[in-house]
């Protein structure tokens, strides 16, 4: 039996389901974001500018909080902007699509070639996250948890040495992947501590060692203790995020000490459940292309009580959603954790 | 807890418009607004979020063009709504409709009179004349021109019939709308699309990945 808690403010509620405590219900959360072309509209904010602002970046992200109901802030939208202040080749699109490094055009071939630039904290498109955090903890205070994000070594590797030479390199010099990782690990600390300082409460940390591309032993062998090295690097509590099928390397993940795994839909809650073993708290994984974007709130409702009834501790969108989601299943995420609880007692 | 605890203005919206049919990003001839169909009750709602100057008379307009595109009336005494002029509910037909309303040149006149369309495969061009036929109005399609597989071409447009607008087969070149009634106007704005389904699917495809983050679209990924 659960002691009973208290009502808690969305920060109470994340912070305490991320640490492992009782919570008054399961938060939604948003690891990675919920930008979505009508809350551009609503708050005149649209993409690409929304990730290059921060003034606007904060008016877009604040609306998780004040327009859909959701637990935490997330207002780093995409996966670029780490990558863009190194030198990148960066597309970026139109409001209606995610802007993209191009790694057809890679900036380095070798972890000699890492260099972090002197500027790198002052590049716009890195510190319109760092001002957009500051400008939402000033309005928000504790009110709400603000979630920043900061790549992982994995990721940043794909963008600046592409994604095929990058493969390659794993097998032909393992020796020589370890230490470009290690040197782009670099960055993932330098960032996420600018945006612990600027007041995040929570990090995310994709790395997209995604079952597409690269196995459950790929994850032990290159990245599992350069997370647990990330993991005591920066102080704030950490959602690992990684695309695709995972639970083949769940148990490895659940060792890295993190407080979180966000997880894709192409794994089974109750698998990963099973997979993590409670060693590590799991966010997720409400279905993106097909649930969310082109089906409706019954549908939404189905995956939330799927993923609460399988323990999952967290509830969220499995990733970005996509940009044309539309507002009525967002919203019904919230509704429906709330009416589960209110039949199944708390969490 | 802001929306759980009180509305939003959001939630307050979603709640008045109902559930969203078509949702179109970027409206190419008003400063690039999302622009929404949505349907309660039985109403049809163009709504944006955009606080914009002019956004009403743009909606204004889009619900006006939709009147010529389908076979829809206006609600009276507003500058927004649609009804349907039966209690027949064609999803996609609405959605083609509403997406042609929005991204067509509002300059443009739109085609009246006979109902043709080239094929894009033959040097063919279909028509399309209704008839009622056994207490039915049955749509026949017909092809003028010269090419060797006339009659598989108008055989693949009335499957883009049936695809399209869940039309029931009557004959090889012929079919009927699902409650045997009349959409003149349904039936022009389909022709285009069902004579050539493949490609209609691609572009469906291609515009459902815009806007989607996934391993496919960030390049993470073998396919």
């Amino acid at each position: 039996m659960s002691p009973v808690v208290e009502k808690m403010t969305s920060r109470e509620r994340v912070m305490a389901a991320l640490a492992g405590e009782p919570v008054d219900r399961p938060p939604v959360c948003t690891p990675t974001n919920v930008a979505t072309v009508e809350l551009m509209d609503l708050v005149e904010a649209p993409f690409p500018d929304a990730n290059r602002d921060g003034e606007m970046n904060a008016r877009l992200a604040a609306t998780a909080y004040t327009d859909l109901g959701f637990d935490t802030i997330a207002p780093y939208f995409s996966i670029i902007q780490e990558s863009s202040a190194l030198g990148c080749d960066m597309q970026w699109e139109q409001k209606d699509n995610w802007p993209t490094v191009r790694m057809s055009n890679p900036i380095w071939k070798t972890a000699a070639d890492v260099k972090i630039p002197t500027d790198f904290l002052e590049h716009t498109d890195t510190k319109t996250i760092t001002d957009s955090i500051k400008i939402l903890k000033q309005e928000f205070g504790d009110e709400v948890a603000v979630v920043g994000k900061t790549m992982g070594p994995w990721t940043l590797a794909y963008h600046v040495f592409g994604v095929e030479p990058f493969l390659l390199g794993t097998v032909d010099d393992p020796g020589e992947t370890m230490k470009a990782l290690n040197a782009l690990k670099e960055i993932t600390i330098l960032y996420g501590q600018a945006q612990i300082d600027a007041g995040a409460d929570v990090l995310t940390l994709p790395d997209h060692a995604t079952g597409d591309l690269v196995s459950s032993e790929y994850y032990r062998r290159f990245l599992m203790e350069l997370h647990q090295e990330l993991e005591e690097a920066l102080p704030v509590p950490i959602i690992l995020h990684i695309c695709g099928a995972t639970t083949d390397r769940m148990p490895y993940i659940a060792e890295t000490g993190m407080a979180a795994f966000h997880f894709d839909s192409k794994n089974d809650p109750v698998e990963a459940m099973a997979a993590v073993d409670g060693k590590i708290r799991l966010v997720g994984n409400i279905n993106n292309p097909t649930t969310l974007y082109a089906r409706g709130p019954e549908e939404v409702r189905a995956e939330v009580n799927a993923a609460l009834n399988a323990g999952v501790q967290l509830i969220a969108p499995e990733c970005a959603i996509p940009l044309k989601t539309k507002l009525e299943n967002l919203l019904e995420i919230p509704v429906a954790i709330e009416d589960w609880v209110a039949e199944h007692g708390k969490n | 807890m802001p929306s759980l605890a009180h509305e939003s203005r959001v939630v307050k919206r979603v709640k008045q418009l109902g559930h969203c049919i078509e949702l179109v990003s970027l409206d190419p001839h008003f400063n690039e607004v999302s622009v929404g169909l949505f349907i309660k009750n039985g109403v049809l709602t163009i709504s944006s979020f955009s606080i914009l100057d002019g956004i009403e008379d743009r909606i204004e307009q889009i619900r006006d063009r939709c009147v010529l595109l389908g076979d829809v009336t206006t609600v009276e005494r507003t500058t927004d709504q649609l009804q349907l002029i039966s209690d027949l509910y064609l999803d996609r037909a609405l959605r083609f409709m509403f997406i042609a309303a929005v991204e067509k040149d509002p300059s443009t006149e739109l085609p009246s009179g006979r109902i043709t369309a080239p094929d894009t495969k033959t040097k063919l061009t279909f028509v399309l004349e209704g008839a009622m036929e056994d207490g039915k109005y049955v749509y026949t399609v017909s092809a003028e021109g010269q090419a060797e597989r006339a009659e598989m071409r108008v055989r693949a447009v009335v499957g883009g019939f049936i695809r399209y607008s869940d039309c029931e087969r009557v004959d090889k070149n012929k079919f009927s709308f699902p409650d045997g009634k009349q959409y003149d106007n349904f039936a022009r704005l389909i022709l285009p699309l069902a004579r050539n389904v493949s490609a209609v699917e691609a572009q469906l495809e291609q515009d459902e990945m815009a806007g989607q983050m996934n391993t496919q679209t960030l390049g993470f990924s073998q396919s």
